[in-house]
């Protein structure tokens, strides 16, 4: 649940949201040529970029004196796991409750 | 990727009335002894989805990871349907993304088949209230990399 929760509040902002995009359309930039034209200070910039590694939604690498960062479009696969979760989370109640309405019915049976 | 968000659907017949399995989905008793997956184990809860108004259910897992989740019964609609809000708390407590479960069911035979419907939340209002419609932003990203 943790890293889920990283992943959308990471995304529930403008601004990360559209590096993101950003980096999803143009692969690996530096942190220079993002969100460029924005009235946005490159501290601000780092500082999101922070927040996107952390939640794992981009990458970054080292090339000489730049650094250089790119989506992990991989990430939004925890979104896919957490469908799947809550698909789980009820189907496996669904047992439960048949089970227990079953022993409900044939007390006797237990 | 396209349809990880597609709300989840799960129907399931029972051999028993309505009104009968309608308990079992609403009553607390009832609900503790099926309520999460095998080896979950509630240690504390409101759980009581036989009035509108605010219920909890915190869990444990096998190896002691903590769920917990809360939420506000919306309707209840004896024996047909219950309907609530549903969100997960993270470590800290902050409660996160709401979405919405209904409980349906209808008369199938001799018996009583349960509809069990787990949606995100409706888009406009909610969406700018919580993450600035992180299902459409999600959408789009989903798009981007199929």
């Amino acid at each position: 649940m943790k890293p889920l929760l990283k992943t959308f509040s990471a995304l529930a902002d403008e601004t990360r949201m559209v590096i993101v995009e950003q980096l999803m359309q143009h692969g690996e930039l530096p942190a220079g040529d993002l969100v460029r034209g924005a009235s946005i200070t490159a501290p601000a910039i780092s500082r999101h970029l922070k927040v996107l590694r952390e939640a794992g939604l981009v990458a970054q690498r080292v090339d000489g004196t730049r650094r250089l960062y790119s989506a992990r479009p991989e990430s939004l696969q925890l979104i896919a796991d957490w469908t799947q979760s809550r698909r789980a989370f009820w189907d496996s109640s669904l047992d439960r409750l048949e089970a227990a309405l079953l022993e409900d019915l044939n007390p006797e049976d237990i | 990727m396209s349809d990880v968000l597609n709300d989840l659907q799960l129907d399931r017949s029972f051999p028993v009335s309505p009104e009968r399995l309608f308990a079992w989905i609403t009553q607390g008793d009832k609900l503790m002894q099926w309520w999460g997956p095998e080896g979950i184990d509630v240690f504390d809860h409101a759980l009581d989805l036989t009035r509108p108004g605010a219920y909890f259910a915190k869990m444990r897992g096998a190896e002691g990871q903590q769920y917990h989740v809360s939420g506000q019964v919306t309707h209840v609609s004896p024996p047909h349907s219950v309907g609530f809000t549903w969100a997960w708390h993270d470590e800290t407590g902050t409660r996160g993304i709401e979405s919405h479960v209904t409980f349906t069911i209808d008369t199938e035979g001799s018996g009583a088949r349960l509809r069990i419907q787990h949606r995100d939340l409706p888009t406009p209002e909610l969406a700018e209230s919580h993450a600035k419609g992180w299902t459409s932003t999600l959408n789009k990203l989903a798009s981007k990399i199929d």
